[in-house]
């Protein structure tokens, strides 16, 4: 902000993240669909970690915005657009981390940002509600491999200090508290 | 969109509208409903004619950044998302610097009343970001007309 100083221009740093790039999952289960995730969210962990995501005749051909792994206990979210700046795209990543919140008593989430090119306050937004929701909870969350120029976004923000990044996942998912 | 409300297309499903431009200048104008899928065609353009003119990989980020959190703040702060209020965009752009102006048919706001969001005790609240965004990442940014205006600069970084 230009009263203080502060421009994305004079930030420096972090370029150690860009050095790696996409990072395996570590645990291959199927992908689902913000839908299916709503649909279980009252059943048994077990039963979202292994139902498959099918689409069907009357689902949109549109990709699901997030897609999720599992690494014991901890959820592995993935942003599968570039651009996280839609507001309906926004509320339905929401809904999906939030529904992913409540169904654990201590959730431990790793948003990894690999995918994104781009994203806006409102998105912002979307990750503080996510993190409040994970605080209430007891639980944990993490976020990784964030380029350069959406690390600025944070640090301008200050929200690099709010939240707890780590450059890649393997780092990320070591960092979490049993 | 587009520069004569009365070469406004209302087929059924809205085909995309193109935006104008001027003829005698290089800036693009748009009238946009108070929708923010209407916004996309505006980035696109803008973003475009700033590759054009060669601006780089972090000006058009910027730029990107601060013209949708304006036009957000347009549609959803000023116009409240009323279907009959417009927002009005011209971007002008050349070799030099990118000019943008925005402006809504809100109530208007008092840029001074906005808190920032930075200090701890609003750093957990979700909203309030834009405006400090588009002032990071802009050369200048200044309202006008009771904060229903805001005019934006980029200037062109020197290449190194």
């Amino acid at each position: 902000m230009a009263s203080a100083g502060l421009t994305a221009d004079n930030i420096r740093g972090f370029t150690n993240m860009q050095a790696i790039g996409c990072i395996k999952p570590i645990c291959l289960t199927p992908h689902f669909a913000p839908r299916t995730v709503n649909r279980l969210r009252n059943k048994p962990d077990a039963a979202v970690r292994h139902e498959p995501f099918c689409r069907t005749a009357d689902m949109p051909e549109q990709s699901p915005p997030v897609s999720v792994v599992h690494s014991k206990d901890i959820r592995v979210v993935e942003f599968t657009s570039a651009k996280i700046l839609d507001e309906a795209n926004i509320a339905e990543i929401g809904a999906t981390l939030n529904s992913m919140i409540d169904e654990e008593t201590n959730p431990k989430l790793l948003l990894d940002f690999s995918n994104v090119d781009h994203l806006s306050s409102a998105a912002l937004g979307m990750l503080i509600n996510a993190n409040n929701r994970i605080k209430q909870r007891n639980g944990q969350l993490r976020l990784t491999n964030i380029k350069p120029q959406i690390y600025e976004v944070f640090v301008i923000t200050k929200l690099n200090k709010l939240f707890r990044i780590l450059p890649e996942r393997a780092e990320a998912l070591a960092s979490f508290n049993q | 969109m587009g520069v004569a409300r009365s070469k406004r297309r209302h087929s059924s499903p809205p085909a995309p509208r193109r935006a104008s431009r001027s003829l005698n200048s290089k800036s693009l104008k748009f009238t946009i409903d108070s929708d923010f899928k209407q916004t996309h065609t505006v980035l696109e353009q803008v973003l475009s004619d700033c590759k054009h003119h060669g601006y780089d990989t972090n000006s058009v980020f910027a730029i990107k950044l601060a013209l949708d959190e304006a036009l957000i703040n347009a549609i959803k702060h000023g116009n409240k998302l009323d279907p009959a209020k417009k927002v009005q965009i011209e971007a002008k752009i050349d070799p030099n610097k990118v000019e943008i102006t925005v402006e809504d048919q809100g109530p208007g706001f008092h840029r001074n009343g906005v808190p920032d969001p930075t200090v701890p005790e609003n750093i957990c609240k979700s909203t309030g970001r834009g405006i400090l965004l588009m002032e990071a990442y802009m050369n200048e940014v200044k309202w006008t007309k009771n904060g229903r205006r805001v005019r934006m600069i980029k200037l062109k970084q020197p290449s190194s």
